[in-house]
């Protein structure tokens, strides 16, 4: 009977050790994994969802980073296909000797003395909105030279990106500004193809010009040009974030990065200013 | 024949709510194993795993449960040096580190679907009738694990261990034997959860800045033998990692482990012939059938094979005696449900050398 009743007391504690719940940290630690796995067999829609739901719940930066990741993974972006472009990351050098060796303002400069040498009327102030949309063009496509090997994302996966891009919008980590910047890039050269995709389209009204039929080169104060002028500022913003958080990431690298940015800036500026006042 | 019966009833809930108590204090395994972690790197705890505390045999520095160094007949010194790991992404680094590296190469890197995992250990230890004292200047262990091929998480450890153990043993009478062992150990490790955009960020010093623990233990254990039965059968029971740690740390926490084991002798012509098994509990046994183990191990001359089986996974081992040196192959495989959900074989091929005076 007495070594029955020790059992009691043993069972009791057995009985309450059961019943321990596990620990909010772990069963949080848990859903993340899960959604590592869920992510690893390729259902990144199910991995979207149950971390929409954790973050709602869990802070912590790896619950944004886990769903910036299933984002990205939706549209395409993989960090295994780009890691040695990221650890190698160089800014372009963006200066007037170097907008001016550009293909693209090396063209239009052909393009405005071919016209030139054979027009009666010049049209100064049209030819100046080319001459600063070139470099502007120019200034933007050494960035995109140097963006080469990133893929351009258009649609449901260009979406997909933008949601990727502003869950990691103030990161704690650097780290997180690093996969940010990824994203940024990828962003970037999104915008600068559909940019450069109507650019040449310009291009080639400007060489099929011919000065023999008449008229003025110049260019006519379209819906186009004031999207230009839109899509310019955005491009901007797009820059100047993605630049900063490459800068958080490699601080050694801000002065070169400072100073391709603020060359940029100037001469999307100069076409801004030239683009509002040919329309008034 | 009531009272019997009551018994069992009782002994039956007990056994199954400490299953229930154990299967409730299962944990997502993306850490790494505690048999790594707080395992003996040696040949036999290897080839027999925790079957190592029901026998005293081989060749390491002291046996497993300390009970076993009151029967110690000789004094004698041994060392050994054991390495061995199952890294199946050594190539893919190599290539990469060698700027020979193709996409295919970083593919495998980011897409594994298991841990991977390296031990080795030099030690070397004195033995003598009730007492033994083995010291280990270098115990190293790694293990890491990469997931979510997005963007990859990568949970890293290595560790490299001091440690001095101490066994004192006696016989109590009536062919019961106690022993316990009194162990320190100096931790110096790194132990992370990170992404790939951490490693490669500028200020990531703090990523493998590293950590110490320091722990003391004492280990317990009895023996009970039959010396005059045909088949010498014996029981032991231990206790393991048992003691106080300078700071909490999850991969190397203070949590006891509980061994009940039993071995027999069968008379053979030739050799020495020992067959055994153990069970081990501790806060991670998860499934009622991991803590039981059935080993053996035969030894004839200067060769001696030994193996061992649990509910997934098996090993055996080879070593052979040449005067006073010894080697030995060890190889162990373990089914595991990957990280995919598919079943894999885990297998791992460990190289042992050693000398006893």
């Amino acid at each position: 009977m007495k070594n029955q009743l020790v059992f009691i007391p043993l069972l009791t504690a057995l009985l309450l050790g059961a019943c321990t719940p596990k620990s909010d940290q772990h069963a949080s630690k848990d859903r993340l994994e899960q959604a590592y796995r869920i992510m690893d067999k390729g259902d990144y829609d199910e991995a979207i969802s149950q971390l929409e739901e954790l973050s709602k719940e869990d802070t912590r930066p790896e619950v944004r980073e886990a769903l910036a990741s299933a984002y990205a993974a939706r549209a395409g972006i993989k960090i295994e296909n780009y890691w040695g472009f990221l650890a190698g990351f160089q800014s372009p050098k963006v200066s007037n000797e170097q907008v001016q060796n550009t293909t693209t303002v090396v063209r239009i400069a052909k393009v405005l003395n071919s016209a030139n040498s054979s027009q009666k009327k010049t049209d100064s102030d049209g030819q100046d909105t080319i001459t600063k949309m070139a470099q502007m063009f120019g200034a933007l496509q050494l960035w995109q030279d140097r963006l080469n090997s990133l893929p351009a994302v258009r649609g449901g996966a260009r979406k997909d990106l933008e949601r990727a891009w502003s869950v990691m919008k103030d990161h704690e980590k650097s780290g997180g500004h690093l996969y940010r910047a990824l994203l940024g890039l990828v962003l970037l050269k999104s915008d600068l193809t559909s940019g450069f995709d109507g650019w040449n389209k310009i291009e080639l009204k400007l060489k099929d010009y011919d000065p023999a039929k008449g008229g003025n080169l110049t260019l006519q104060c379209t819906a186009d040009l004031n999207a230009f002028g839109d899509w310019s500022l955005g491009v901007l913003v797009r820059l100047g974030d993605t630049v900063e958080d490459i800068s958080i990431a490699f601080p050694s690298k801000r002065p070169e990065l400072a100073g391709a940015m603020k060359e940029s800036r100037r001469f999307t500026r100069e076409f801004q200013r030239i683009q509002k006042g040919a329309c008034e | 024949m009531r009272g019997l019966a009551r018994e069992i009833l009782l002994v039956s809930i007990v056994f199954v709510l400490i299953s229930s108590l154990m299967a409730s204090l299962s944990i997502a395994a993306t850490s790494a194993p505690r048999d790594l972690t707080l395992g003996i790197s040696d040949e036999t705890a290897k080839s027999l795993g925790n079957v190592c505390f029901a026998t005293d045999v081989g060749a390491q520095a002291m046996p497993c449960n300390p009970a076993f160094i009151a029967r110690e007949s000789n004094p004698n010194f041994r060392a050994q040096i054991f390495a061995g790991n199952n890294i199946s992404y050594l190539q893919d680094v190599s290539a990469l580190l060698a700027g020979d590296g193709s996409q295919d190469n970083v593919h495998r890197l980011f897409n594994q679907t298991r841990a991977s995992q390296m031990e080795a250990n030099l030690e070397g230890g004195y033995r003598r009738p009730t007492f033994g004292l083995a010291f280990s200047p270098y115990r190293l262990t790694y293990y890491s694990f990469v997931r979510n091929s997005s963007l990859p998480v990568i949970t890293l450890l290595a560790a490299q261990e001091q440690s001095l153990r101490a066994q004192f043993g006696s016989y109590i009478g009536n062919d019961w034997s106690w022993g316990v062992q009194l162990r320190g150990v100096r931790r110096t490790f790194i132990s992370k959860t990170f992404t790939l955009t951490d490693a490669l960020a500028e200020d990531n010093r703090g990523l493998l800045e590293p950590e110490r623990q320091n722990a003391f233990y004492i280990e317990p254990g009895i023996l009970k033998e039959w010396t005059e039965e045909r088949w010498r059968p014996q029981i032991t029971f231990a206790v393991t990692q048992f003691g106080a740690v300078d700071r909490k740390v999850e991969d190397f926490p203070a949590s006891p482990q509980w061994h009940a084991g039993a071995a027999i002798h069968p008379p053979v012509g030739l050799g020495n012939w020992e067959i055994g098994t153990d069970i081990v509990l501790d806060s991670k046994t998860s499934r009622w059938t991991d803590p039981f183990r059935i080993g053996s191990s035969y030894e004839l001359g200067m060769t001696k094979i030994s193996g061992s089986a649990g509910a997934s996974d098996y090993a055996f081992g080879f070593q052979l005696r040449y005067h006073d040196f010894t080697g030995g192959l060890t190889y162990t495989s373990q089914l595991i449900d990957n990280w995919l959900g598919e079943n894999e074989w885990v297998r791992t091929a460990f190289i042992q050398f050693g000398f006893n005076i």
